[in-house]
C-alpha cells in the first residue's frame, strides 16, 4: 500500500454508469477507475439534466458500471446521491480537489453542452479539471465525419480545462499540433495559463487479466483472432480479402475470427464477407471471458487499424501472451516496438498479406515473439494511476495559489530600508506565480512616519504589477496627525488590516471626514489579541489567489474564445431569450406577443421560452395561444421556487450555446436584438454581451400601455456610453452603476448562466450577496479581467417597479456596499465606485422611512455590517464597538 | 419558514401553519425541519390506528441499519386491503400490492402477512430515519400533489437503502376521503399529470429495470395479484 499522499479524485462517467456494452474507452474509464481506487479515494459522478449540475453515482450506476457485488474497495453510495435542491459542491468534502472526465463529452446526450457546463461549475467549486484525452480521429479521419463538428467542439472545450492527459505521446502530439496550427495556440501559452498537456500512456496489461506465457506454439491455436470495433479504420475488410487472397484457411488450416461491435460504415460489406466464408467467424461484442477463451486459442492476432490513440487491443493480446501483427506507424508502432508484435506497415496489401502468411507460416517466428513478450515488463493499470495522480497533484501545485511561500522581503533595498527606519514594521512579499503580481503586505505597529509608507508606497506603485496591502497591527496610529497627502496615499492600498476596532474606525471616519475620493480597498479587524501576522498573510494570499484567477480565467476565456470557431449546425438556434415570469399574465403574454412578431426575421436563431414559476394567475391559459409558434416553448414549475430559483430553472432549460433571460416586464429592442445575433455570429464563444439598457416604472400594464410606448419613456442608465465593442468586464462595470445587478441587460454563454445560478437559493432572501444578486457576484468575482462584448445602444427596457421593494433597507445599506467592495476587489475603477456609493446613502435613508421594521442587525453579519461602514465611511446600522 | 407553535392542552404536540398553494410535500419538509427525533412519521389526516402498538410494530425494523423506511398494512373501513407495500411495472405505473384482497385467503404466500422488502410505500403512513430525510432534502417540493412517496422511496432504494412493508402495523385508511373532492378538478388533474412527467423524467429508465420486489408473473394490472401472466413477457 502507497504512502504517499494522492489528491481525491471525482470521476465523471456519465455513459459508463449507464449501459452495460463496453467500447475502448468504457474500458479504460472502468480499468483506471478500478486502479485508481486502489490508490486514493475516487467518487463517480454524472450529470444531472434536471437540476443542472453534478450528480454523485447511485447503486444502480455502480452496479452497472463495476457489475453488482464487485465494487472497488473504497466505493460507495454518497448520502446525498438523490438529494434535490441543493448545490453539488456542498456534497464534497474539501479534500476532493480534481475531477477527471475520462469520457468523450460528445458521447452522451447534449453533451457539448454538459461538458462546458460541468467544467464552467468545477471552477467556482474550486475544483482542478482533468481530461483524458482520446483521438483527433472523427475530425481527421473522413470516415468519421458525421462526428467531425461535434469532435472539433470537444476539442475547443477541452482548452478550458486545467489537465488534458492525452493517452499516448502520439495523441498528445496531434492535439499539440492541431491547438497550435488550427487553433493558433502558441505551446508557451498552453504550458502557463493552461491546460497543460501531458502524454500518459494508458496501461497494456489489464488488472483482471494476468499476463499469460505460453511455452509453445499452443496445439489448438488454430484462429487469428481480431479483436475491435469493425469499422474503417480498423481495416478489418482488407484483412478479410488478404486472408482469402492468400488461402490462410486452407494453406495453414486457421480460421479468421472477429471480436467487437460493428459500424454502421462497414456493416453490409462485412456481413456479406464473413457470411460467404465458412473459415471466417464474427461473434460480435463479447464479454471477457468470451475474449479470453478466444486469446486461448490464438495463434496470433491481427490489428490492422492505421490510425489510433492508442492501440488496446495490441495489449490485450500481448497481456495473453498472443502475438500480434499490426501497423509500424503511429501509436501503434510505439506499442509494438517493445517486443513480441510483427509491424508492417498495414496500408499497403503486400506487406499485410506477408505479415499473415510469416505468422500463420513461421513457427520459429511466431516463438521468438513469444519470448520477447515474455520478456516485456508491461505497464500496468496501477502504474497509470499512479501517473495520473501525480499529474493532478502536479497540477494542483502549478495552479496553487500564490504559488510560493510569502517571505520577509529583502530582495529590494528600498522597501527594507523604509521598514528599518519605522520600527517594528515589517514588509512580506507574496508572487502570483502564473501572473508575476506580486503583492506587498507592509506591517507596522504605531505607524509614525506614514510618509515611509507612502514613499515605499511609490516605489512598488512605479513597478508594474503590484498590488499592496497594510496591516496596522497596534493601537494608537494618530492618523489625524497625519497630513492629507500621507492619509490618502495610505487609503489607495488594496487592503487595510486592523487588530483593534478604535483603529479601523478612526482610519475610516477620517477618510470621510477628508473626503478621500476613492473607494477604499478591503477593510477588515483580523484579530482583536495582538499581532496576527499569519492571519494578515493568509488573508493577502487568498486576495492575491482571487487575483490570479480572474486572469487565468481570463486567459482561458480567450484561448476557447480566438480559438474555438467551429461552425453550428445550420438548423440551431443560436440564443434563447427566456422570459422568467410569476402571475403577471398581462405583461408575459404582450412580451411574448411582442418577441413572436420579431424573431420571424431572425431565421431561426433565436427561440423563446417562456419559464412560469407556477402562477396562479391566467398566464398559462393566456399563453397556450402561441404554443404552435415553432419559435415557443412554455415551461412551468409544478410549485413556486422563489424568484432566483426559477433563474435557477431558466437556465438548465436552455440547450442553445447563449441565453438571454429576461423578466415578464423586460422589453427587447428589435433591431438590437438582430445586433446581439450579429455579435453572436461573430463570436460564438463570447462568455457575456453586456448591453446597455432604459428602465420604465409600471405597477401594472394599462390599458393604454404597448410596448413602444414604455420604450420611449425609458431612462437610459449610460446616457453616454462607450461605443460598442470588445471590453474587459471590469471596463464595461463603469458604463453605469448597475453593477450587474440586473440580469436582463446581460447575454449569457450559457455554461456561465448555469453557474450564476447553481444554488439552491433556499436562504433568507437577500441575506447575502448570492441570495440577491448572483450575477454581480459571479461576474465580478470570476470574471472582471474577462473580454466581453459592450453594446452601447440600449438593447432592453426593464420595470423599475420592482416585487422586491421592501427588502430596499437592506439592499442600499448593506448589499450594494458588498457589491462596491467587490467591484473594488475586481479592479473597477475605485473613484467611480465611490461616486456611486454616494448615492446610495439618501435612497438608505428615504427606504429607512418606508420600511421601519428592517433590521439589518439581526439579518447580516457583523463583516457586512462593517463593509457598509467601510463604504458609506459612517454607521448606517446601531453596531456596537466590540 | 413557517413557526411551529406548541398545544398548551397537548404538550407534545405543536402544530404549524402553512400558507399557500397546496403542496403535500412543502407541508411535510417543513413540518420535518421542526422535528428533531430520529425517527420521523409521516401520517395522513384520514388514517385510524386499530392498536395501541402500531407504532412499536412500525419501528421494529429500524433495529437493522440498512432499513431506512417503513410502511404499515392499510385497510378500508370493510377490512379489505388498500395497501400492502407497492409496486412498479417497467413502463411506469405505480400500483397498491393486494389492494382490494382480503386476507389471509386472497393473500399470496405470505406477501400481506410478513415484513418483507418492497421498493416503496405509502406516503400516507411513513415511518422514515430522520437523517436520510435530511441528506436527501426530503420530499420532492415539485411533485406538490402526487407521487412524491413514491419517488422518496426509489430515491432511497438507490442509495442501497431498505424499505420495509410490515403489516404488523395495521391502520384504516380512509384513502382520499379529504381530497376526493378536488381529485375530480380538472384543474387538479393537470397538475398532478405534471408532477407524474417530473417523476418519469427522473426515472423512466430505472423503471424499465423492472421491480425486483415484484413477481414479474403477476399481472401488474391487477393490484389483488389474483391474475398471473402465463407468458414470459421478460
Amino acid at each position: 500500500m502507497t504512502t504517499e499522499r494522492y489528491p481525491k479524485l471525482l470521476i465523471f462517467a456519465p455513459q459508463t454508469g449507464a449501459q452495460t456494452a463496453r467500447s475502448g474507452v468504457h474500458r479504460v474509464v472502468i480499468e483506471a477507475a478500478r486502479a485508481l481506487a486502489r490508490i486514493t479515494t475516487i467518487a463517480l459522478v454524472k450529470w444531472d439534466y434536471v437540476e443542472g449540475q453534478l450528480r454523485h453515482f447511485d447503486t444502480a450506476d455502480l452496479n452497472a458500471m463495476f457489475g453488482p457485488r464487485s465494487w472497488p474497495d473504497g466505493v460507495a453510495v454518497n448520502r446525498y446521491a438523490h438529494r434535490l435542491r441543493y448545490r453539488f459542491s456542498d456534497s464534497i468534502d474539501s479534500e476532493d480537489r480534481v475531477l477527471i472526465c475520462p469520457e468523450v463529452s460528445h458521447h452522451i446526450s447534449n453533451g457539448d453542452d454538459v461538458f462546458r457546463r460541468l467544467i464552467s461549475q468545477a471552477r467556482e467549486y474550486n475544483l482542478l479539471t482533468a481530461a483524458i484525452f482520446y483521438d483527433l480521429i472523427p475530425v481527421t479521419n473522413p470516415d468519421y465525419l458525421l462526428d467531425r463538428i461535434r469532435h472539433l467542439r470537444y476539442l475547443d472545450d477541452l482548452l478550458r480545462v486545467d489537465l488534458i492527459l492525452p493517452i499516448s505521446y502520439h495523441s498528445g502530439d496531434s492535439l499539440l499540433n492541431f491547438y497550435q496550427s488550427e487553433r493558433s495556440i502558441a505551446r508557451s501559452a498552453l504550458d502557463k495559463v493552461g491546460p497543460n498537456i501531458i502524454p500518459t500512456p494508458l496501461a497494456e496489461v489489464g488488472q483482471g487479466r494476468p499476463l499469460q506465457h505460453r511455452p509453445t506454439v499452443a496445439r489448438a491455436a488454430d484462429i487469428i483472432l481480431s479483436v475491435g470495433t469493425i469499422e474503417p479504420r480498423k481495416q478489418q475488410l482488407r484483412v478479410i480479402r488478404t486472408f482469402q487472397r492468400r488461402r490462410i484457411a486452407e494453406r495453414y488450416g486457421l480460421r479468421l475470427v472477429f471480436v467487437g461491435s460493428l459500424h454502421y460504415a462497414v456493416s453490409n460489406e462485412f456481413r456479406a464477407l464473413v457470411d460467404a466464408d465458412p473459415s471466417i467467424d464474427y461473434h460480435g461484442y463479447v464479454p471477457d471471458s468470451v475474449a479470453n477463451s478466444l486469446f486461448e486459442r490464438a495463434r496470433f492476432s491481427v490489428f490492422a487499424s492505421n490510425d489510433e490513440g492508442f492501440g488496446l487491443p495490441i495489449c490485450e493480446s500481448l497481456a495473453s501472451g498472443v502475438p500480434c501483427l499490426a501497423a509500424n506507424f503511429g501509436s501503434m508502432a510505439k506499442i509494438g516496438r517493445g517486443g513480441g508484435c510483427m509491424l508492417v506497415n498495414v496500408n499497403d496489401d503486400n506487406a499485410l498479406a506477408e505479415g499473415l502468411e510469416r505468422l500463420a507460416a513461421d513457427d520459429t517466428l511466431l516463438e521468438s515473439l513469444r519470448s520477447e513478450i515474455a520478456r516485456r515488463v508491461l505497464r500496468t493499470w496501477d502504474d497509470y494511476a499512479r501517473d495520473v495522480l501525480g499529474h493532478c497533484r502536479a497540477g494542483l501545485q502549478h495552479y496553487a495559489i500564490p504559488g510560493v511561500e510569502a517571505r520577509e522581503s529583502g530582495v529590494r533595498r528600498s522597501p527594507k530600508k523604509a521598514a528599518e527606519r519605522e520600527p517594528e514594521c515589517r514588509v512580506f512579499e507574496i508572487v502570483e506565480p502564473l501572473t508575476g503580481v506580486s503583492w506587498h503586505l507592509y506591517r507596522c505597529r504605531a505607524l509614525r512616519r506614514p510618509s515611509e509608507v507612502r514613499r515605499f508606497m511609490g516605489i512598488l506603485r512605479s513597478a508594474d504589477c503590484h498590488l499592496f496591502g497594510i496591516h496596522f497591527a497596534g493601537g494608537d496610529h494618530a492618523f489625524e496627525e497625519w497630513s492629507t497627502e500621507d492619509f490618502f496615499h495610505v487609503l489607495t492600498a488594496d487592503a487595510l488590516f486592523f487588530n483593534d476596532e478604535p483603529s479601523y474606525r478612526a482610519l475610516v471616519s477620517l477618510a470621510g471626514e477628508r473626503d478621500f475620493p476613492g473607494m477604499l480597498g478591503r477593510c477588515e479587524i483580523i484579530s482583536a489579541h495582538g499581532t496576527s501576522d499569519d492571519t494578515a498573510i493568509a488573508r493577502l494570499r487568498a486576495m492575491a489567489g482571487d487575483h490570479q484567477r480572474r486572469h487565468l480565467i481570463a486567459q482561458r476565456e480567450l484561448h476557447f474564445e480566438t480559438g474555438g470557431h467551429t461552425p453550428e449546425a445550420s438548423t440551431e438556434a443560436l440564443l434563447t431569450i427566456i422570459v422568467s415570469t410569476y402571475n403577471r399574465s398581462a405583461f408575459v403574454t404582450a412580451n411574448v406577443r411582442w418577441l413572436l412578431s420579431h424573431l420571424q426575421s431572425l431565421q431561426g436563431l433565436v427561440d423563446l421560452i417562456v419559464v412560469d414559476n407556477a402562477s396562479t394567475d391566467d398566464t398559462e391559459e393566456r399563453l397556450a395561444s402561441f404554443t404552435n409558434d415553432t419559435h415557443f416553448r412554455y415551461f412551468r414549475n409544478n410549485a413556486n421556487v422563489g424568484m432566483l430559483g426559477n433563474l435557477q430553472v431558466c437556465s438548465t432549460v436552455v440547450s442553445t450555446k447563449h441565453v438571454w433571460i429576461i423578466g415578464d416586464d423586460d422589453f427587447i429592442v428589435p433591431e438590437n436584438l438582430a445586433h446581439v445575433v450579429h455579435m453572436l455570429i461573430k463570436n460564438p464563444n463570447i462568455p457575456f454581451i453586456f448591453v446597455n439598457f432604459g428602465v420604465y416604472y409600471r405597477e401594472r400594464l394599462g390599458d393604454l400601455d404597448t410596448v413602444q410606448s414604455l420604450m420611449k419613456h425609458q431612462t437610459v442608465l449610460a446616457p453616454s456610453p462607450s461605443p460598442s465593442g470588445r471590453y474587459k468586464v471590469r471596463e464595461i462595470a463603469t458604463e453605469h452603476d448597475n453593477l450587474f445587478t440586473a440580469v436582463y441587460p446581460i447575454i449569457f454563454r450559457s455554461d456561465i448562466a448555469s453557474v450564476c445560478f447553481n444554488y439552491p437559493f433556499t436562504g433568507i432572501p437577500f441575506s447575502s450577496l448570492t441570495e440577491s444578486i448572483p450575477t454581480t457576484k459571479l461576474i465580478l468575482q470570476s470574471y472582471a479581467e474577462t473580454e466581453a462584448l459592450w453594446l452601447a445602444s440600449p438593447a432592453i427596457v426593464g420595470n423599475a417597479h420592482n416585487s422586491w421593494r421592501h427588502y430596499r433597507v437592506y439592499w442600499h445599506g448593506v448589499l450594494m456596499p458588498l457589491a462596491f467592495e467587490l467591484a473594488r476587489r475586481a479592479g473597477v475603477d475605485e473613484k467611480i465606485l465611490h461616486k456611486w456609493s454616494r448615492i446610495h446613502v439618501p435612497l438608505y435613508e428615504e427606504a429607512k422611512t418606508l420600511f421601519r421594521d428592517s433590521s439589518a442587525e439581526e439579518y447580516f453579519s457583523r463583516a457586512d455590517l462593517d463593509a457598509s461602514f467601510s463604504v458609506f465611511r459612517k454607521w448606517l446600522f446601531d453596531v456596537r464597538v466590540r | 419558514m413557517p413557526k411551529s407553535e406548541n398545544r398548551p392542552d397537548q404538550p407534545i404536540v405543536s402544530t404549524m401553519r402553512v400558507e399557500g398553494p397546496f403542496n403535500f410535500s412543502a407541508k411535510c419538509n417543513a413540518g420535518a425541519q421542526v422535528a428533531t427525533s430520529d425517527i420521523l412519521l409521516f401520517l395522513n389526516d384520514d388514517i385510524i390506528p386499530i392498536s395501541d402498538d402500531w407504532i412499536e410494530c412500525l419501528l421494529e425494523p429500524f433495529s437493522s441499519p440498512r432499513v431506512a423506511v417503513t410502511g404499515p398494512l392499510l385497510v378500508y373501513p370493510d377490512g379489505r386491503v388498500q395497501h400492502a407495500g407497492m409496486y412498479f411495472s417497467q413502463t411506469g405505473d405505480i400500483r397498491h400490492a393486494l389492494r382490494f384482497a382480503r386476507l389471509p385467503e386472497q393473500g399470496y404466500g405470505f406477501l400481506g402477512t410478513s415484513p418483507r422488502l418492497v421498493s416503496i410505500v405509502t406516503g400516507a403512513v411513513l415511518a422514515i430515519r430522520r437523517q436520510v430525510f435530511v441528506d436527501l432534502n426530503g420530499f420532492d417540493h415539485q411533485l406538490a400533489k402526487y407521487i412524491q412517496d413514491v419517488d422518496l422511496c426509489l430515491r432511497i432504494l438507490h442509495l442501497g437503502l431498505d424499505v420495509v412493508f410490515t403489516p404488523r402495523s395495521v391502520l384504516i385508511h380512509m384513502e382520499s376521503v379529504a381530497i376526493k373532492g378536488t381529485l375530480v378538478d380538472p384543474a387538479t388533474t393537470v397538475d398532478r399529470g405534471r408532477d407524474y412527467q417530473r417523476f418519469m423524467t427522473r426515472w423512466a429508465d430505472r423503471l424499465k429495470a423492472g421491480d425486483a420486489f415484484y413477481n414479474r408473473h403477476f399481472d401488474p394490472g391487477d393490484e389483488s395479484m389474483q391474475t398471473l401472466v402465463i407468458s414470459d413477457r421478460a
